[in-house]
């Protein structure tokens, strides 16, 4: 019979360990045992504040939509749309200095040290929490719906960068030869080629980033003490006891971001066809 | 069994109007009947769409057959048994797939112990704790196969012969009473083809487990089968010795005459 | 031909491509005033920020610049505890997503009834921003480590869960096919075959998990208490904003540092 492996406690072994094996194995290994640990020495419990029928009040009180007041109701859906619209108003803001970034990031299109230093930026920037820009403008401008868009609107930038930059990447590299070749400038390949085969992308993209904007409104509300946001409200009927209309919120949301998903799936056959 | 020289076959599987539909009313399978005996090696022919695949699924019930379809194996009914009791067939049958139908991140060591998986508890098979007698056993099979080298390799890394000869052994260390083998060597070079259709001829003649082969390539059947069985349109229409394989028959089975179709 | 017949030839084929460009330029003139009236309805006041834009730079750096590391050593702890809350909640979450996978997916999920419950479940938490659940949950589990673990949790699941499902979907089915001809049970299927398959994948997505959980750390540590964000909670709400500037020092050098490492574990994995 052939050489068989054979492990340390002298049984035949079957498998091979290649480094990705490996890797995944330490990984494994290392967050496991984090794991372990941090369930069972590090965390503080607190049982004693743990509020057993509070949870269940909340978890009851969650779909009581008969608890919540006609007013509460229309608070919360004009707040829905006021999140909304900071959402938009970020996208919005996002993708006009975006495209343009994008375009300069795009390694096909531009100088290499360009594109590096955009996408750079664009990293680093990523890399700062988005509560600490808005709360960077909050102490620059005060506390108002403007600073919470230009807060939201670093992270959108940079969204945009990283993902327009991918897909002008993406054109087809003929056409935009063919277009160098017969002397057309830089503006023109642009509008010539990158907008037009990447236009149902961009589209994507901008649904999908308004959906993740949605998100980041709803947040923002309690954690950076920006009014009118849905989050805000919810807050506020935390704190009271009001569980229903709290549960109300949490479904508003669900439902508004759900039809979202459902339409960017939507949107994303329709270029797939394309 | 030799009974006063005459040397008795037994009969290791029989199909007893085998019929298939789909939802739609088409008629996959339309009564078939065979038998098969231990060492022999029987080719299934006949043109896409014949019912090759469907024949082979619905014998170790990978694919529900008709009601009134009868499959007996090793003696007994094993049409529309229990899951628990199909598991415990299916450790017998073995079976070979056109892709090879391997999992390409692990060994090829451990994919043939995959074929001992009917005979392990849950846990330990899931766990991979083999008993020290099935991996010499399957070390054995891919020294056998010519694999010597490659046990260790995973299977990613191996060729389409080599990654089919795996397949083989896998299907051998289930002591298997029959091997299923669906197209075999239709991925495969002709190089590669002899060898896996050369080791097919081995374990038939020599170990004495019958194969029931899937075969598009009419003149591969003609030199290594001891049975051939012609399929058209879900029917039988063949079932006989090679010799008996006349061009009529082919016409028959194919619809076109022999030198028509690429019969290689 | 009448106008309310659909026209599915065009006289020239420059029509086809202005009729598409009219269309676009339609859309983005409804995305544009749309954007102009959801301004105003927030009161948006882009100009502002340019008026007003030397005042607040120099305010910022009055308050937030240069940042002050007196308490460096809350710091660390802090950042340390973070990161343990950030990998539990990632590799809890990914393992309760893989196991709510094999119950979602059509090939692994024999359930019906269970395979329906996921789904919805598994929509419903992806769809929430994680981070509410903090305010939900606060008064039952109150403000600490605990309840951002919870949160994370929650957001890690949510996330994977549909992704792991579609994964073992796209799991090559001959493969499959061929553990059941042997007469293998499902467990057997699953640990030789799902997991042998999708293991590179899946710890791809569960770093990427560890991640975002450090990125949204501070906001949940804000909401819920417990790591580097609930130091940053306690520096703006007592005005200490250059301590605050050393805290999210750190929590960058965190995100840059796990990022990296992200990258080259991928590299060598996938």
């Amino acid at each position: 019979m052939s050489d068989i492996r054979v492990s340390l406690t002298g049984k035949p072994k079957i498998k091979t360990l290649t480094t990705a094996d490996f890797i995944i194995s330490v990984v494994l290994l290392v967050f496991i045992l984090i794991t372990l640990y941090t369930i069972f020495f590090r965390i503080e419990y607190k049982w004693d504040d743990f509020q057993g029928d509070t949870a269940i009040s909340i978890a009851s009180s969650f779909i009581r939509f008969d608890k919540v007041g006609m007013e509460k109701i229309i608070e919360m859906i004009l707040s829905l749309i006021n999140t909304l619209s900071l959402a938009f108003v970020t996208t919005i803001n996002g993708f006009i200095l975006g495209i343009v970034l994008g375009l300069f990031a795009a390694r096909n299109i531009s100088n290499i040290h360009i594109s590096n230093f955009i996408r750079g930026a664009a990293s680093f920037i990523r890399s700062i929490p988005t509560i600490i820009w808005v709360l960077i403008f909050v102490s620059g401008y005060g506390l108002s719906a403007t600073t919470a868009v230009m807060g939201m609107f670093f992270h959108t930038l940079s969204f945009f960068i990283k993902s327009f930059a991918e897909t002008f990447e993406e054109v087809d590299k003929g056409t935009i030869e063919a277009l160098r070749a017969s002397g057309s400038n830089w503006l023109q390949i642009v509008f010539g080629t990158m907008l037009p085969s990447s236009l149902t992308k961009i589209i994507s993209w901008i649904a999908i980033r308004s959906e993740i904007n949605f998100g980041v409104a709803v947040v923002i509300g309690p954690a950076a003490g920006v009014p009118g946001t849905i989050g805000s409200l919810i807050n506020n009927a935390s704190r009271a006891g009001d569980y229903a209309t709290q549960g109300f919120g949490v479904i508003l949301i669900f439902l508004t971001a759900y039809i979202m998903e459902v339409l960017i799936n939507k949107i994303r056959q329709k270029s797939i066809i394309n | 069994m030799k009974n006063g020289g005459l040397v008795m076959f037994k009969e290791i599987l029989e199909v007893e109007n085998l019929s298939k539909t789909y939802s739609g009313n088409t008629k996959a399978l339309k009564n078939v009947s065979f038998k098969v005996n231990e060492g022999e090696l029987v080719s299934i022919i006949g043109p896409s769409g014949a019912g090759k695949s469907t024949l082979l699924r619905s014998i170790n019930q990978m694919i529900d057959p008709d009601e009134g379809s009868k499959v007996y194996f090793d003696g007994n009914e094993i049409t529309g048994i229990n899951k628990k009791k199909l598991r415990d067939v299916r450790k017998h049958m073995g079976m070979i797939f056109q892709h090879y139908n391997l999992i390409y991140r692990l060994t090829a060591l451990e994919n043939v112990l995959h074929g001992r998986l009917g005979y392990y508890s849950t846990l330990k098979g899931a766990f991979s704790l083999y008993e020290n007698k099935d991996i010499y056993k399957a070390v054995e099979l891919l020294d056998l196969l010519g694999l010597k080298e490659r046990k260790y390799f995973k299977c990613a890394n191996l060729s389409g012969g080599q990654k089919q000869r795996v397949g083989i052994a896998r299907a051998l260390i289930q002591d298997p009473k029959l091997i299923l083998c669906d197209e075999p060597i239709s991925s495969l070079d002709p190089q590669a083809s002899k060898v896996i259709m050369e080791h097919l001829k081995y374990i038939t003649s020599e170990m004495k487990i019958p194969c029931l082969v899937n075969l598009h390539q009419v003149d591969v059947a003609k030199v290594y089968s001891d049975r051939i069985i012609g399929m058209s349109n879900g029917k039988l229409v063949f079932d006989g010795h090679p010799n008996q394989l006349t061009s009529d028959k082919i016409e028959l089975i194919y619809g076109a005459k022999e030198n028509e179709i690429l019969a290689s | 031909m009448k106008f309310w017949q659909v026209k599915n030839f065009y006289e020239k084929p420059n029509d086809f491509f202005r009729e598409k460009r009219i269309k676009s330029y339609i859309g983005l003139a409804a995305i544009l005033i749309s954007s102009y009236f959801a301004a105003s309805l927030i009161g948006f006041d882009l100009i502002l920020i340019f008026k007003n834009f030397t005042k607040a730079v120099n305010r910022f750096f009055e308050l937030y610049i240069p940042p002050n590391f007196e308490e460096i050593n809350n710091l660390i702890e802090a950042m340390w505890v973070t990161i343990l809350l950030c990998i539990t909640a990632g590799t809890i979450g990914t393992f309760l997503a893989y196991a709510a996978a094999l119950g979602m997916s059509k090939t692994t999920g024999k359930i019906p009834f269970l395979r329906i419950i996921l789904r919805a479940l598994s929509t419903f938490l992806r769809n929430v921003p994680a981070s509410i659940w903090a305010i939900v949950l606060l008064m039952a589990f109150w403000f600490g480590e605990f309840l951002a673990l919870l949160v994370m949790i929650i957001g890690t699941f949510g996330f994977n869960a549909r992704l792991f499902s579609d994964m073992i979907d796209e799991t090559n089915k001959n493969s499959l096919e061929a553990l059941d001809s042997v007469g293998a049970n499902y467990w057997q299927i699953v640990f030789q075959g799902i997991i042998p398959e999708t293991l590179p994948t899946s710890i791809s997505w569960s770093l990427f998990s560890v991640e975002t959980n450090i990125r949204s750390s501070t906001i949940i540590g804000m909401l819920a208490g417990g790591g580097i964000g609930h130091l940053i909670g306690i520096y703006r709400h007592f005005r200490k904003f250059d301590q605050l500037t050393a805290a999210v020092i750190f929590v960058v050098l965190g995100i840059l540092a796990f990022d990296q490492l992200s990258v080259q574990i991928r590299k060598r994995i996938l």
